[in-house]
This record gives structure tokens, C-alpha cells and sequence, in this order.
């Protein structure tokens, strides 16, 4: 049944135009008195590239959270969060239940403490395959071997019976995509994805989620501090600090001519450090090893 | 590959990283093998007395207070009945008293602490103020109130031990289950839209298990020597079929004209306390795939 409706309104989606897939407007989240975030609006159309930037604490992940319903206990959301139609504010409960997985999903920072330690990664994929798209038996077996594939893991078989502590970080993120690609969304959202990641693995990361998400045709919401990382596969990007949305815009107008004065600074310091690269479009600075 | 797990990302690891002393790993698995065999003896006994005894328990042939002969390897009772044969039930009987209490504290336990988990904030809170005052009264007392209401019975001591343990696993699977849920697993999972029925068996249940099956085979030998005190106290059944609790009590007043009939069972109590409690250190590692690799 799931599959019926999000088949069509993916269909729906394109041909209209009119509703978008992801629409924030006036979105702040409180903990108690305090206002975390105030004021984003945000709108993702079906195949939309949108990257997220900001310093840490600017907001970017609450408003990731806000996007998923899942604002952890004390946070409250208000103001216009709307998935595929669905209420992310006021339907956190079983509405969300529904948009989650099929319209959006998400793949966070640390695939370490995403992933289940204790649930083999095959039976990890093969969760989501059954779910949304209704797999049994040798199907989903086949299913959970050609998900791991299509995120370039080497010796899916192996892979699928190991613990993620068994895998490297890098591994473990693939899988965490391929968990998420497996619901078949229409946006994904990626929480600094290669944030954790050694650079080396970072490349292939980004190059994993560009093609999947263009090969797909599904919408892409990428959150870094890294505006490297963000310009090189998004379209248009929203600059945030201090829980605001300061700026919004085509990420090439961003890069040569930023109207805030902290974006400036961002770009500038971003190409700073490129300075130093010897090879070009490679995402932040050598680190010290994995994280 | 510098292991991540040091820089204490991984909370629910690292918890159990630092319960596990710095012990090498063939000490444990020596645990695991003696608390087996200890354990096994008990279970195996138990089990042959379902089927074979040497005598009737109910039969009274031996002569009072025989000392151990080929006829009968443990002596008789004060009434003639063959010792060996109540040695044998006895263990049927310890091992139905871990069991079935262990299963009482397992099902309550876990079903109110994972409610109190999942629950808000002030339904938590009532059941963990609830939860503190049960754990604060005393399983005696408790047993006495079931045996006043039911009878002196083996159910009612595992009832009252069953009801007793379970407050102290709810009060663990509920901070388990605290801390499972406030993992980012659970998080990403939930973006994948499992809904929270499913999050529990999928996710919650097997993060909360590892942590609970060393209290769970610990429980098992506090069950056993909380049965045999109760026994002792004369609030378990009465021979033919009687704990090694109860045994205890009847040889009392003979202990020192036949001390066998006091030692055996305790004897007993000892080995199966011992081997239990070898066991569940034991397997520690087993439950627990993360720990499995060489790390």
C-alpha cells in the first residue's frame, strides 16, 4: 500500500510543482524559555539539492530534527513543519510514523552510534526492505545483497553477517545510507554525514550520496560546518547561525557574492584553507586519522 | 584501525567495558566450563529424578537414622526414608524454584521497567518511587504475607521470591532501557520509520538482554538460597517433598547423631550457589557479540 501512494506521489509531486516535499516556515524549537532555534524557512522541492551551513550550535540539527518529528524530550517545535504534506509539529506520533521511512529519512554523523551494535548488518537493511517495500524470504535476502552493493561495499555477503564493530568507519557509514536508500524516500537528509570520517573516506562518501540521490531522483538536505563539503554536491544552500537562518541561496551566488557579512567570512576562510590543498575540491584538511 | 569506541562514543560499551576487570580471557572461559559442570550436575540430577529415584520417598524400610550403606549411599531420615532420594528431589525442586521466580521477575520486571522507560516523565517517576519502597520490603516478610494467603507451598515461595526479584529487575531494565533508547541507534532507526511495538522487539529488547542475563542467572542462586531459608523457616513444603531447605530443618534436631542428613543438603545449596553464580560471569561473553572479537 505504501508503495502505491508513494509511487504516485512522486509522480504528483513533479508534475504539479505545487506542493513542495519539505516546507519550514517560521520554525523555532524552545527548551523551555530558552529559543534554540528562531525563525528558518526552508523549502525542498522533489529532486531539490539544499545544503545547510553553520558553525556548531548554529541550529542545524535541531532543524534536521524538527524535520523528522524526532526533537528529543524537552524540545518543543513550533511554527510550520510540513513533510509531504504531513504536520511534522503537531504529528510527531503516528502521522510522522508514516512520512518517516517513506517520504524522508535521514543518515546522521556517527554511524557508529546509529547503527544497532548487536543486530548483524544484513538483518539492519533487511528491516527497512521489508517495511516499505514489502520483501520476504529470497527476495529480501537478494534485496539486502544488492543494497549493500549499490553503496560499493566490498564483499556484500561478509558485510551483511558482520557487527558494525566489526566493519571500518567508513564501511559503516555506506551501510547506514544503504539503510536509509533502502526505504526508498523522496528526501534524504544527511546530518554532517562525513563529519566522523577520515578525508580520504569522505570523498567516496560524498560521491556515494551525490549519485545515489541523483540516480534516484530523490531530493537531497545535507547539513555540514564544511562549506566545501556542501557546496560541492548541493545546489542551494542555507547559511545558519546562532539558531537563525541569515542567508539563502544558489550555492555559486553564495560563493562569489555573499550578502551577510558572516558568510563572507565563511567563504573566505573556506577557500583559505583550499589554498592550501594541493588538489582541488577536496573536502576540509587532512586529519589525524580516523574519528 | 584506532578502535572509536575510546573516545567513549559508544555509552552502552563502554559500561560494560568498565565492569569487565582487566582479567585474561581464559580465566573467564575456566568459569564458565567449572560453573557449567557444577551447574550441570544439579540440572542433570534434577532431571534423572523425574524418572528414577533409588527408593519411594514416601517409603519407610531403611531403619531410623542408618548411616550410608550400599542400600542407601546418603543414610535415612529419622522416620527410615531414603536420604539419596530426597537429595535427588530436592534438586528438582531448587531448580523449579530458580526457574519459575526467575520467570515471575523476568516477565513483571521487564514489562514494567521497559513501560517506565518508554513512559513520561511523571508516569516514571511514580513507578520508580513504587518500584524503590517494594525493593525496601523485606522478600521474608513478603513470602510470609503469600504463605498466610495461599499456604505453605513451593508455588507460594516461588511466588513471593518471583514478586520480590521483580522490582529489582524493573528497576534495572528501566535504566537500560533509559539508556538504549537514548541512543542514536533508536533515533536512526525511527527516521527509517519503525514505529515504537517494533522498535522494541527489534531494537530495544536484545540492547536491554545482554545487560540483563548476569542478574537474571545471579537471581536464579539468590531464588535458591532465598527457598531454602524460607524452608528453613518451615514456610516450604514438608518432606515426602521437600527443598534442601527443608531438609535442613528436619536434620536439625539429629545433626549430631546423623550429621549427613545436614551436611548433604547443604552441600548441595553450596555447589549449586557456586556453580550459578561461575556461570553467569561466565556468560557475560557470550551474550555479548561486541565483546566477542578480539579486541
Amino acid at each position: 500500500m505504501s508503495r502505491a501512494r508513494d509511487g504516485a506521489g512522486r509522480v504528483q509531486g513533479r508534475v504539479q510543482g505545487g506542493v513542495p516535499l519539505v516546507e519550514v516556515s517560521g520554525l523555532r524549537v524552545h527548551d523551555g524559555d530558552r529559543e534554540l532555534v528562531s525563525a528558518v524557512d526552508l523549502r525542498v522541492e522533489p529532486g531539490d539539492r539544499v545544503g545547510i551551513i553553520g558553525e556548531s550550535g548554529s541550529g542545524k540539527s535541531l532543524t534536521a530534527l524538527s524535520m523528522l518529528g524526532l526533537l528529543p524530550h524537552p524540545l518543543r517545535a513550533s511554527g510550520t513543519v510540513r513533510v509531504g504534506g504531513t504536520d511534522m509539529v503537531a504529528g510527531a506520533g503516528r502521522a510522522g510514523d508514516r512520512v518517516r521511512g517513506s517520504t524522508i529519512t535521514a543518515v546522521f554523523q556517527e554511524p557508529l552510534t546509529s547503527l544497532d551494535p548487536l543486530m548483524s548488518v544484513g538483518r539492519q537493511i533487511a528491516w527497512p526492505l521489508s517495511r516499505h517495500r514489502g520483501l520476504r524470504g529470497r527476495e529480501l535476502r537478494t534485496a539486502v545483497l544488492d543494497a549493500l552493493s549499490d553503496v560499493r561495499l566490498p564483499d556484500p555477503e561478509r558485510v551483511a553477517r558482520s557487527y558494525i564493530h566489526e566493519i571500518s568507519g567508513g564501511q559503516r557509514q555506506r551501510v547506514a545510507i544503504a539503510i536509509a536508500l533502502a526505504c526508498r524516500p523522496r528526501v534524504l537528509l544527511a546530518d554532517e554525514p562525513t563529519t566522523a570520517l577520515d578525508v580520504t573516506v569522505q570523498a567516496g562518501i560524498l560521491d556515494l550520496l551525490d549519485t545515489a540521490v541523483r540516480d534516484r531522483g530523490m531530493a537531497l538536505v545535507l547539513i555540514s560546518h564544511d562549506l566545501a563539503v556542501v557546496s560541492r554536491i548541493t545546489d542551494r544552500v542555507l547559511v545558519m547561525r546562532n539558531g537563525r537562518g541569515i542567508e539563502q541561496g544558489p550555492v555559486e551566488r553564495i560563493l562569489t557574492a555573499p550578502a551577510e557579512a558572516y558568510t563572507e567570512q565563511l567563504v573566505a576562510s573556506a577557500r583559505a584553507l583550499e589554498a592550501h590543498l594541493p588538489a582541488p575540491r577536496t573536502g576540509g584538511t587532512p586529519g589525524e586519522g580516523d574519528a | 584501525m584506532s578502535d572509536p569506541r575510546i573516545l567513549g562514543a559508544d555509552a552502552g560499551t563502554a559500561v560494560r567495558d568498565a565492569e569487565r576487570p582487566a582479567r585474561p580471557r581464559g580465566a573467564r572461559s575456566l568459569n564458565l566450563v567449572v560453573g557449567g559442570v557444577l551447574f550441570g550436575v544439579i540440572v542433570l540430577t534434577a532431571l534423572v529424578s523425574l524418572v528414577y529415584t533409588p527408593f519411594d520417598p514416601a517409603e519407610t524400610t531403611g531403619g531410623r537414622l542408618s548411616p550410608p550403606s550400599a542400600e542407601h549411599p546418603a543414610g535415612t531420615d529419622v522416620l527410615g526414608r531414603d536420604l539419596l532420594t530426597f537429595l535427588m528431589i530436592g534438586a528438582r525442586l531448587a531448580i523449579a524454584v530458580g526457574v519459575g521466580s526467575v520467570l515471575i521477575s523476568a516477565v513483571l520486571g521487564v514489562t514494567i521497567g521497559l513501560i517506565a522507560a518508554f513512559a513520561s516523565r511523571w508516569v516514571d517517576d511514580a513507578v520508580s518511587s513504587l518500584l524503590d519502597i517494594a525493593i525496601a520490603f523485606p522478600t521474608v516478610l513478603l513470602a510470609m504475607l503469600i504463605v498466610a494467603w495461599r499456604g505453605a507451598s513451593l508455588e507460594s515461595a516461588i511466588l513471593a521470591i518471583g514478586l520480590a526479584g521483580s522490582a529489582v529487575v524493573a528497576r534495572l531494565t528501566r535504566i537500560v532501557g533509559t539508556r538504549v533508547l537514548s541512543e542514536a541507534y533508536i533515533t536512526a532507526s525511527r527516521t527509517a520509520g519503525t514505529i515504537t511495538a517494533r522498535m522494541l522487539v527489534l531494537h530495544v529488547l536484545p540492547n536491554v538482554w545482554p545487560t540483563l542475563v548476569v542478574p537474571f542467572a545471579l537471581q536464579f542462586g539468590g531464588a535458591v538460597v532465598a527457598e531454602a531459608s524460607l524452608s528453613y523457616l518451615g514456610l516450604g513444603s514438608p518432606p515426602p517433598n521437600a527443598s534442601w531447605g527443608r531438609l535442613l530443618q528436619e536434620a536439625q534436631s539429629t545433626v549430631l547423631v546423623a550429621p549427613l542428613g545436614a551436611v548433604l543438603p547443604g552441600v548441595l545449596l553450596v555447589v549449586t550457589i557456586v556453580g550459578i553464580n561461575l556461570l553467569a560471569d561466565g556468560l557475560r561473553d557470550v551474550v555479548d557479540p561486541s565483546s566477542r572479537s578480539g579486541r
